[in-house]
């Protein structure tokens, strides 16, 4: 009989240990998962906000062969002509400019809005409604006018 | 008397198992993913200053001695987030010549601080933004 109490308390503290450390498990790989993402989303609209890329002319390239990608004339003025470049990439290059970014496992978009709301410009795939997406946003000026620039990264 | 050993006995393993448990979900549960709060903050602070700067904002603030224009453009800013600037003569940081604070916004606990100097008619000065998530009430 105390064998039988023992196996059995024994036998539901193992259950209910190895359950909870399984969902525990689960809960940090994807917590890992969307800390490394926010991480990512958060250098990505560093970089395109705030640098030129490299070369700081690469826009004027016909191909997209570069180390950075930036958007910026200097920093949080945006270059216009790059934005535009950059969306005629889209299509073209997409797989290539998340490379540079340091978003390769992912997808992003990114858009630049006026202060209430409406989209001037826009890049890239944008998440269906399932998509837990890490949206980072950022302030900057283009063509002298204040604007919102938001970058939406997700699986 | 052998019973009430092995009860008592369960009863204490079962105690330590579930205090295990809750402590280490306890731990867990302090979420990595808050702790690029305070970056994403100083990134967004960082912009504001630098926009007001670039745009004149700033320097219009001293000139005209108001804060309405900086007032707006906070305004406009994400509903989450909370900013207070003030501008101060380069060479006296005693009183804020002028001071915005965005709509709406109450100190919040965890207040992040950004500086900025800058240049106007011959002058130097400096703004502070101090800014903060909005606490919900």
């Amino acid at each position: 009989m105390d064998l039988i109490v023992a196996v059995t308390v024994l036998l539901f503290i193992l259950v209910i240990s190895m359950t909870s450390f399984g969902l525990i498990q689960n809960a940090l790989n994807e917590e890992e998962f969307y800390f490394e993402m926010q991480e990512r989303a958060l250098n990505a609209s560093q970089v395109l906000v705030c640098t030129s890329g490299d070369p700081n002319t690469w826009e004027l390239l016909s191909d997209l062969n570069v180390n950075s990608i930036g958007l910026a004339k200097e920093r949080n003025v945006l270059d216009e002509t790059k934005i535009d470049r950059l969306i005629d990439l889209n299509s073209s290059n997409y797989k290539d400019i998340k490379e540079i970014l340091g978003l390769a496992k992912y997808n992003f978009y990114f858009k630049i809005t006026t202060m209430n709301g409406q989209t001037v410009k826009e890049f890239g795939t944008f998440p269906g409604s399932q998509n837990k997406t890490i949206v980072i946003e950022r302030y900057v000026l283009l063509n002298g006018e204040e604007r919102e620039f938001t970058i939406g990264v997700f699986e | 008397m052998k019973g009430f050993v092995i009860s008592i006995d369960s009863m204490i393993a079962l105690i330590i198992a579930f205090a295990m448990l809750v402590s280490i979900t306890g731990y867990f549960s302090n979420s990595k993913f808050d702790l690029l709060n305070e970056p994403k903050l100083a990134f967004v602070s960082q912009d504001v200053l630098t926009v007001l700067e670039k745009n004149n904002k700033l320097a219009e603030a001293v000139k005209e001695n108001q804060n309405k224009e900086i007032g707006k453009c906070l305004n406009k800013t994400s509903n989450n987030l909370c900013f207070e600037l003030n501008i101060f003569d380069y060479d006296d940081d005693s009183s804020a010549l002028s001071t915005a604070t965005k709509k709406g916004c109450k100190k919040g606990n965890s207040i992040l601080s950004t500086k900025r100097s800058f240049f106007s008619e011959e002058k130097f000065y400096w703004a502070e933004l101090k800014s903060w998530y909005k606490v919900e009430t």
